[in-house]
């Protein structure tokens, strides 16, 4: 069996593939607009004529490397290349203002390299036992789970809590927008085709992050560039390393649980893992300015959601994020079904694909590292001539997504809000969290509802609730707590 | 700032209020589950809360706390010109085709932003701009041909 | 200026593996004149798009001047189904339609879509509803399960309100005269996670959705709402035979805007229903679960008045129309 497997991915057309899939991958991730979902969907025809294994390895790789790309634009132009790298915009585009992004990008390298080396060794170890996991988790669960991230609002609202909350729950409205998913009725729609299936995410999401700092930058277009990019180190020092060493492996604990839970994908885990780095971090203060932890927990989250969620997917044909769900697709189509029955009927295949997914994280510490250089020559055009770009980018990305030109004017209006809520002080991530996270809580929320007809103890009746009712308490109450404590000690 | 703070609160408030009054209009609940109108009333009385805290915490803000905000300066025109020039270029760009009209929009912003020499600008960014049509349009698949000309 | 002119060229050696692509054939027929596109209302990598794509594939070899897929998504089909309906009647752009043609007018979020606006060329696939249960369930017969709704409210989880695996579930509960409590999920996935987690009680999705947890011993399906005994599956009874008169489904196809001049259709039909015959695409929808079910372009049509006026019925009924 061993031997099987090890011939069947250290083989070198195998080999071949998954590296190519994961540079496709770190290519698609790394463009505003496409995301994971889109490359690995985009990439899925090439595997129909493939054998069962290089075609799924061939997918596996972009979705790695996908997840992983997104950091570099969010790092480098603050543009978050895939939702996942929502999260790493916060800290990593400081340290490309600071000059330092080739640090950046090696923090983030190394980090979601640790990310996905923790979710394989889960999938491989202790796949069966987790997957159980998944199906305990229902609407109350799910609702649960999303007001728990949404609490994280409260530790990225920079300086002012009040602005956090207006801007998440401005989130949270957006996402009502369209067809309400439990009653079929249109909302807020003013009968506009466009906004029946919602407002897109990813526009909002370039036009917040990225449209606006490009307005941002034009303010002081005509004075010189000051920064200098050092880009002569991008291994991590001794200092960050200690940073990473503490913080990645949790992060990849964090992702690798979100990416089980089904419909919670890498975007989530990022948030999550920020957001448990920060309550962990003995100046929590200092987050949002440009720090390692700010980059390596999330980095480590949103790859630690890769493996994550293809646990219930080889042990129960449930898909654990919508990539999981076409990577079912692609096995089927191979005339495998994803299932319990994958396991002892085709244990080769699906040990293959564990080492395969290993190896595939080993070509992205790779090819990230090599190549980082190159991607921060980017930062080296002329911001007169990048920042024009950027906007033919932003653009493009938009209409990518579902090649609709209403979506492009979405993003335009989002970058002109989000430039004039910079002028204000308001942090613009509370409302990107609030529009991933708003829809999983209303419609959880109403759905356990309609299961128990109507009984509100539904929402304590697992243990896993209560989990989640205590680490939102936690996260709300505790900063309280902490200080009414201290105080206490100063008087004593 | 204090004067921005006002206006952000000012502005939240209006926009809960209006969510809430179109909010009120949709269907009831029905047997103990929430109705579609449920949780953007919810939401936005958050936001109306949020909004009269920030209001009296910026009430009770100290002057010496009280940076200005830059929106008249020059540099900040600029700005405005910059998003008046694009909301032009998103317009006519379905109209006249992506090739010709970023092209367009890109040589007029390089060359605004970096004073090079025209030629260079036009270079700079007809090639740019089939780098883009070419990578999203042939290797990945998103249409890109609409418009009269290319 | 120098690191400006490297980047440029990095980007155009990235690029130049497009203009690989390029294939110069000579057209010998009226039709196709220049590029078809294939309109998907739904998201690439989904059960729809795949269905397109196998067989676009499979037809490609009669576009020599390139045929392409769009997926053009939103408003639960109608984004896209509304495009292909208002596109230039020359056959430029064919329209995957599907079910929702005929659902979602009578939803009120059509946004003025409507069959009428399309010349159906040929139906490709159909998927009908079965009633599953988990496999440890006290149910063994559609019978029991329904006769003990009677008295229990189950709850019945579909992909979503409004949705063909919705109206599925009403439509088996007019015809055996009982009340369900609906859960609506997004999507066919995670319902079918939601039963396997024993949090509702049976779902009403295709078979080929189901036909792996069947395999495994998780669930087991009680009966299908199909006209007759799907062929995979012969075991399995229809509603009907069990004396519940309803059969609903979904189904995909192929239409152009109702404009398109007729030798243009038929060059467009017979071009289809060659790729709907090659190997590859067989195999392709066996591998998938999919059941190749072909209705040519008449009874095509007849079929999109029937499925009209039946959903009309129900969703008014549901009272599911919204404003």
């Amino acid at each position: 069996m061993l031997l099987e497997v090890l011939n069947s991915v250290f083989s070198f057309q195998i080999l071949l593939f998954i590296v190519l899939g994961v540079f496709t991958g770190i290519c698609i991730g790394a463009l505003p607009g496409l995301t994971a979902t889109m490359g690995v969907a985009l990439v899925l025809p090439l595997t129909f004529g493939m054998e069962a294994i290089p075609g799924i390895l061939l997918l596996i790789g972009v979705y790695v490397g996908a997840i992983y790309g997104g950091s570099i634009s969010a790092i480098l132009l603050r543009t978050p290349g895939t939702p996942a790298a929502a999260a790493t915009v916060l800290d990593g585009f400081e340290f490309s203002k600071r000059g330092e992004s080739g640090r950046a990008l090696g923090i983030s390298t190394v980090s979601s390299f640790i990310g996905g080396v923790v979710s394989v060794l889960a999938l491989w170890l202790i796949s069966p036992q987790l997957a159980k996991l998944a199906l305990r988790f229902s609407a109350p669960e799910f609702f649960l789970l999303a007001v728990f991230g949404l609490s994280i609002i409260a530790s990225i609202s920079g300086n002012s809590l009040a602005k956090g909350v207006l801007c998440g729950a401005l989130g949270i409205t957006l996402s009502f927008i369209g067809i309400d998913s439990i009653t079929g009725y249109p909302r807020f729609t003013f009968n506009n085709i466009n906004l029946l299936s919602g407002m897109s995410f990813i526009p909002v999401m370039i036009g917040l992050f990225a449209m606006s700092q490009a307005f941002t930058t034009v303010e002081k277009i005509f004075t010189p560039d000051q920064v200098t990019q050092k880009i002569s180190k991008v291994w991590p020092t001794r200092s960050d390393w200690k940073v990473i060493l503490k913080h990645a492996p949790i992060s990849g604990v964090i992702g690798t649980i979100i990416g089980i839970v089904p419909g919670a994908g890498a975007e989530i885990g990022a948030f999550v893992s920020y957001g448990q780095a920060k309550r962990m971090s003995k100046h929590p203060e200092r987050f949002g300015t440009g720090i390692p932890e700010g980059i390596a927990a999330p980095e480590a989250g949103n790859n630690g959601v890769t493996g994550g969620a293809l646990i219930p997917m080889l042990t129960m044909g449930v898909p654990g994020d919508a990539v999981a769900a076409i990577l079912i697709g692609a096995l089927t189509v191979q005339g495998l079904q994803p299932g319990p029955l994958l396991f002892t009927e085709h244990t080769t295949l699906v040990y293959s694909i564990f080492l395969g997914m290993f190896v595939a994280n080993i070509a992205m510490l790779l090819l990230g590292l090599s190549s980082l250089k190159l991607f921060v020559k980017v930062l080296s055009v002329p911001k007169a001539i990048l920042t024009p770009m950027i906007f033919v980018l932003c653009v493009v990305g938009s209409y990518a997504i579902n090649t609709n030109f209403f979506d492009v004017g979405v993003m335009l209006f989002f970058g002109i809000l989000g430039y004039f809520m910079q002028k204000a002080d308001v942090s613009v991530s509370p409302a990107v969290l609030g529009l991933i996270l708003g829809p999983m809580a209303e419609s959880n929320f109403r759905r356990a509802l309609l299961m128990s007809e109507g009984s509100y103890t539904i929402f304590i009746a697992s243990p896993i609730a209560w989990v989640f009712l205590f680490l939102t308490l936690l996260t709300l109450l505790g900063p309280l707590v902490g200080d009414a404590l201290k105080k206490k000690k100063s008087t004593m | 700032m204090k004067k921005a703070n006002f206006i952000v609160s000012g502005v939240f408030a209006a926009f809960a209020i209006f969510i809430i009054a179109i909010s009120m209009g949709y269907p009831p609940s029905n047997h103990g589950v929430p109705g579609p109108g449920m949780f953007p009333i919810l939401i936005a009385s958050l936001i109306l809360i949020s909004a009269l805290v920030l209001a009296i915490q910026t009430l009770r803000m100290p002057k010496s706390k009280d940076t200005a905000i830059d929106l008249k300066s020059k540099n900040v025109l600029n700005v405005y010109i910059t998003m008046a020039g694009l909301i032009v270029y998103i317009v006519l760009m379905p109209m006249i085709g992506f090739i010709v009209a970023t092209s367009i929009m890109l040589v007029l912003y390089i060359k605004w932003f970096s004073k090079r020499p025209w030629w260079k600008c036009i270079l700079i960014s007809v090639v740019f701009t089939i780098a883009i049509f070419l990578l999203f349009g042939s290797v990945l698949n998103v249409p890109m041909r609409f418009g009269l000309l290319i | 200026m120098k690191k400006l002119l490297v980047l440029l060229v990095l980007l155009s050696l990235v690029l130049g593996s497009a203009f690989a692509q390029g294939t110069a054939e000579t057209a010998t027929v009226s039709y196709p004149t220049g590029p078809v596109s294939v309109i998907v209302p739904y998201s690439a990598g989904g059960g729809t798009d795949l269905v397109a794509r196998a067989l676009v594939d499979a037809a490609k070899g009669s576009f020599p001047k390139n045929i392409s897929v769009e997926n053009r998504t939103g408003g639960g089909g109608a984004v896209g189904m509304s495009y292909g309906a208002n596109a230039k009647p020359d056959g430029s752009v064919i329209t995957m339609i599907t079910v929702e043609l005929v659902t979602l007018p009578h939803t009120g979020t059509g946004a003025g879509l409507y069959y009428d606006q399309f010349k159906p060329i040929m139906m490709v696939n159909s998927a009908y509803s079965a009633v599953t249960v988990q496999a440890n369930s006290p149910y063994n017969t559609l019978k029991e399960f329904l006769d003990a709704a009677k008295t229990k409210t189950m709850r019945v989880g579909n992909s979503g309100v409004g949705a063909i695996w919705h109206l599925a579930a009403a439509g088996l509960g007019k015809a055996a005269n009982v009340t369900f409590n609906h859960i609506p999920f997004d999507g066919a996935a995670p319902a079918i996670t939601s039963l396997l987690g024993g949090h509702i009680d049976a779902i009403t999705v295709s078979y080929s959705e189901v036909a792996s947890q069947v395999a495994a011993g998780n669930m087991k399906v009680l009966a299908v709402l199909a006209p007759e005994r799907i062929a995979a599956t012969p075991n399995i009874p229809t509603a009907k035979e069990l004396g519940y008169d309803v059969a609903i489904g979904t189904w995909r196809g192929l239409g152009v805007p109702k404009d398109t001049p007729q030798p243009i259709v038929d060059k467009i039909t017979s071009i289809f229903t060659e790729a709907a015959k090659a190997e590859s695409f067989v195999k392709f929808m066996n591998g998938s679960n999919n059941i190749i079910d072909i209705l040519d372009s008449a009874a095509y049509g007849k079929k999109l008045a029937a499925d009209n006026e039946l959903f009309k019925a129900l969703i008014t009924e549901l009272g599911l129309k919204q404003q």
